[in-house]
């Protein structure tokens, strides 16, 4: 949990990232796994950058793969969101509803 | 008209300039003067300069076009090579930019950004080395390689974006 009293701030990329781990949440998923399930939102180059930000900011967590018999090279890094995480995505996206139907009710006037 | 121009570097009093003019009358070719339009007629010497400095850019172009090539060359062969037969691979792709960027990133970049995207790389490239896909081994390595250097230089950027905000709220 972050000690500091700033707003948290959730930008486009790390929605999508919080949504596909919140779809698998039995499970945790790989950086290219995630870039695969998400239809091009997410690029390979990038998508580190982001989990790494947040993972300071505390949204996710991440752990080393367990060594595969037979399998040599560098081992994965295995992403799941957490109980902080979750809550600013459910408050994004209740922030996103509000804004789309303050948009509807207005008739697209902002 | 002048037949010559000094250089910067032999600026001098009037008598030291007299003895590099009769110097350059025994010696036409010294060093440090220039005729104009000496090699080539009355040639300006400023689109002289423009035309070598014009060439020499086309020459590096060139240069670089060739060495482009060549790397591209060396990796379809290197993607053509069959693996040895005991089924090993001796360096798995990425290693020697893991080594680099072991050497200049920080632990914490190697082991949240640097590692995964190698790690990405050599997984992929192992899938599609057992499927003998040759050319798609080749493709893997070429992408793997770009998203390394995507990765660092966004992370460059992002983190001296924040240094220069952070500096900003402080004054």
């Amino acid at each position: 949990m972050k000690s500091d009293n700033r707003v948290p701030t959730l930008s486009g990329k790390e929605a999508v990232i919080l949504e596909l781990l919140l779809e698998k949440a039995a499970r945790e998923m790989y950086g290219l796994e995630m870039v695969a399930d998400s239809r091009n939102k997410l690029k390979r180059g990038t998508i580190y950058v982001t989990l790494d930000r947040m993972e300071d900011k505390g949204y996710v967590q991440s752990r080393l793969e367990e060594p595969r018999p037979n399998v040599s090279g560098l081992p994965r890094r295995l992403y799941r969101v957490t109980g902080y995480g979750q809550k600013i995505f459910r408050l994004w996206e209740l922030a996103r509803d509000a804004g789309r139907m303050r948009t509807a009710l207005l008739g697209g006037a902002s | 008209m002048k037949l010559f121009r000094r250089s910067r570097s032999t600026k001098s009093p009037d008598n030291m300039l007299n003895k590099a003019l009769e110097d350059f009358l025994a010696a036409p070719h010294h060093g440090q003067y220039r005729l104009f339009g000496e090699e080539s007629g009355q040639v300006c010497p400023r689109k002289s300069a423009a035309r070598d400095s014009a060439n020499s850019d086309a020459e590096k172009s060139a240069r670089l076009f060739f060495l482009m090539i060549l790397v591209v060359i060396w990796a379809l062969i290197q993607a053509q090579k069959q693996p040895p037969e005991s089924g090993r691979i001796i360096l798995p792709p990425g290693t020697l930019l893991n080594y680099l960027a072991d050497f200049f990133c920080s632990p914490k970049t190697v082991e949240r950004v640097v590692s995964p995207i190698i790690s990405d790389l050599q997984t992929e490239y192992c899938k599609a080395l057992a499927e003998g896909r040759t050319l798609k081994v080749f493709w893997i390595r070429i992408r793997g390689y770009w998203s390394f250097w995507r990765a660092l230089g966004l992370y460059a950027v992002v983190k001296n974006l924040v240094a220069i905000w952070k500096i900003s709220r402080l004054g």
